[in-house]
């Protein structure tokens, strides 16, 4: 069997404003039914800035299959690294939870599944400015990083969903400033 | 002799909580006698955020082959990296956590480790000030990637918590690990 890629895509959200819930659904990526495309995401990762303090347990950021693809949300520009090779399907839709850089909020609506990768991210424990020095924000891999090698897989009909899990909603105030990032192939295999 | 990959997953654990001992096993990943597969484990990493300020030693946390196959503790949900009915997990293979929700009661692993294989710091707060980071700490080396660590049948990887004392792994301590295997025939 021979793997055919017919397009890489990139795809970023805007800057996406904590919500001060338990749940919070700031990405998705999903291969709509009868596509007949294959999609392999070889990086997906988040960067938080926060500016306000946490004293008690960060939250975590979980990817996982949804149980059925996300609606709502902000359909997301895709960007391909060769435009003039590659061509990109349609039924590959990626959402964001707002339509600019600290916007309103444009909720994704889905239900996560099981976790198959996570993330802390970071939290200030003092946010004063004579306390705290420096902030750094790297990246946080959200599937793990072999999959620029070994893609994580959605066939027809599938979807990957990024979700902020926090112990209690003040753990993810409109200080939390979240944005989400993939990298993604579409492929047949022939 | 060829190998057959058939096919790759991934798991995570809930948040666990420090169990103020000197010891605690937080994950095991282990492939049961009879089972027609072998395992490669690829990648293997602990995270933790930590909420008490520490001023001895940090915990090391320690990866084995497990003495025999672990038991009890919560089971992980295994996931596929391509979800194709025909290449799903062997039954064998298991993971297991020390709880079965995040931040939720202890669901102890019963497992003694063997020789350390690989360990991890993962962080202290000397005092309480400032920003608080979490990276992946890999509890294999990163090669592991593309050089898995191979479990046959009847064999076990073991993570657990290795404290100088029980306050150096206290509530306050909130871990995760997760993992990537592939399966495979020869």
């Amino acid at each position: 069997m021979v793997k055919v890629i017919s397009n890489t895509g990139l795809a970023a959200t805007f800057r996406t404003v904590g919500n001060a819930a338990t749940g919070h659904n700031i990405f998705s990526i999903h291969n709509a039914a009868s596509s007949n495309t294959l999609v392999g995401v070889r990086r997906l990762v988040v960067q938080l800035d926060t500016t306000t303090a946490l004293t008690v347990v960060m939250p975590l950021v979980k990817t996982s299959r949804p149980t059925a693809l996300p609606t709502d949300g902000t359909p997301l520009t895709k960007l391909q690294f060769n435009p003039v090779t590659d061509t990109a399907n349609s039924n590959v839709v990626l959402l964001g939870a707002t339509a600019s850089d600290g916007g309103t909020a444009t909720s994704i609506t889905a239900n996560p599944g099981a976790t198959v990768w996570q993330q802390y991210d970071m939290r200030m424990h003092t946010s004063t400015s004579a306390s705290t020095g420096q902030v750094q924000a790297p990246d946080n891999p959200l599937l793990p990083a072999l999959v620029e090698d070994t893609p994580f897989i959605l066939r027809e009909d599938e979807a990957l969903l990024v979700r902020v899990v926090a112990s209690a909603g003040s753990s993810n105030p409109a200080t939390n400033h979240w944005f989400v990032q993939c990298v993604w192939e579409e492929f047949t295999n022939v | 002799m060829a190998k057959t990959v058939i096919n790759t997953f991934a798991a995570a654990t809930f948040r666990i909580i420090g169990n103020g001992s000197t010891t605690h096993n937080l994950f095991t990943i282990e492939n049961t006698t009879g089972s027609a597969r072998v395992v490669g484990v690829r990648r293997l990493v602990v995270q933790l955020d930590t909420l008490a300020a520490l001023t001895a030693v940090m915990p090391i946390v320690k990866t084995s082959r497990a003495g025999g196959i672990p038991g009890s503790g919560t089971t992980l949900t295994k996931n596929p990296f391509d979800t194709t009915s025909s290449i799903s997990s062997v039954a064998n293979v298991t993971l297991r956590a020390a709880s079965g929700a995040d931040g939720g009661s202890a669901t102890s692993i019963s497992g003694a480790p063997g020789t350390t294989l690989w360990q991890q710091y993962a962080s202290r707060m000397h005092t309480l000030v400032g920003q608080v980071l979490a990276p992946d700490n890999p509890l294999i080396p990163t090669l592991a990637d593309n050089t898995p660590v191979i479990l046959r049948p009847n064999e076990a990887l073991l993570v657990h918590v290795a404290a100088s004392a029980g306050s150096s792994n206290s509530t306050g301590n909130q871990w995760f690990v997760q993992c990537v295997w592939e399966e495979f025939t020869e």
